[in-house]
């Protein structure tokens, strides 16, 4: 029962450490992007649609991404650029942002090429997201996430039978075409 | 201070250090979904880099594949070490090419 009584307190004080040490891991946050926009001398305001063209921008310049948005504002941005006086600000088509003081949050609606890998196309989006915003604008960006709407096959036509196809086989065979007489 | 190592300058070191093995013909896009480091720009083709390392797909044209899969496996490990990553390395023979084909080419 002693033994009890003194090893307790013990495990109590091997604790203790090891808050000030999260403590301490905190303020190095302040050097990272997000500080230098809220000094003593005013705040620097960015607006959301900054860097939502910024993420837009940066997630084309990875080769894998055919287009981005979803199915209904690719055919709105579409028709958009045909019409004169279109400026081109479609650079944001696709991505939603929350803008904070310090820090940024965003969301992508991708397609990527058929016969490419998602997995290392969405990796190098985030990647290079992270760092043409956080460079560019020095909010912190706290989370990327990446919606794959599509993929794109070379020739267009194929896509739609493929897709129908696709989805058919899910519902189940009695709706789809026979394959065999 | 950190220094950062750009990823697609990891990817091309590892791609030189494979295609400069002797018995490598070229690296190899694979037959499936294509291996690749895509970066801003551009890709790095036949390599891909995992957390742990990297995926290597060569074509070999030596009579000992099994010695330059490991020469393969040596040289971008080696590489990978060298620019401060992980270098867990998986060498994957695509195809091969008789030295005899290659001549008649």
């Amino acid at each position: 029962m002693e033994q009890h009584a003194t090893t307790q307190p013990t495990q109590q004080s091997t604790r203790s450490p090891a808050v000030p040490e999260t403590g301490v891991a905190e303020p190095r946050r302040d050097t990272q992007p997000g500080a230098a926009l809220t000094t003593e001398r005013g705040t620097t305001r960015i607006a959301d649609n900054v860097v939502a063209k910024i993420a837009g921008l940066a997630a084309r310049d990875i080769p894998g991404v055919h287009s981005m948005g979803s199915g209904m504002s690719r055919r709105v941005g579409q028709l958009r650029s045909m019409m004169p006086g279109g400026d081109g600000s479609s650079a944001a088509q696709g991505v939603a942002v929350q803008v904070g003081e310090r820090e940024a949050a965003i969301d992508l609606d991708l397609v990527t090429w058929y016969g490419a890998s998602i997995v290392d196309i969405s990796d190098a989006v985030r990647r290079h997201v992270i760092g043409q915003v956080e460079g560019m604008t020095g909010l912190k960006v706290v989370e990327v996430n990446i919606q794959v709407d599509d993929i794109q096959v070379e020739a267009d036509d194929q896509t739609t039978t493929q897709r129908s196809r696709l989805s058919r086989s899910g519902e189940g065979r009695d709706d789809s075409e026979p394959r065999v007489r | 201070m950190t220094t950062v190592v750009r990823r697609e300058d990891v990817a091309r070191a590892a791609a030189d250090a494979a295609q400069a093995v002797a018995g490598v013909a070229r690296l190899s896009a694979g037959s499936g979904v294509e291996v690749s480091t895509p970066y801003a720009g551009g890709k790095v083709v036949g390599v891909r880099l995992t957390p742990t390392g990297a995926e290597v797909h060569v074509v070999v044209n030596g009579y000992d594949i099994g010695q330059v899969a490991d020469d393969v496996l040596t040289a971008v490990s080696g590489a990978l070490t060298a620019a401060g990553m992980p270098a867990v390395v998986d060498v994957v023979v695509a195809d091969i090419e008789s030295v005899r084909e290659r001549r008649s080419d």
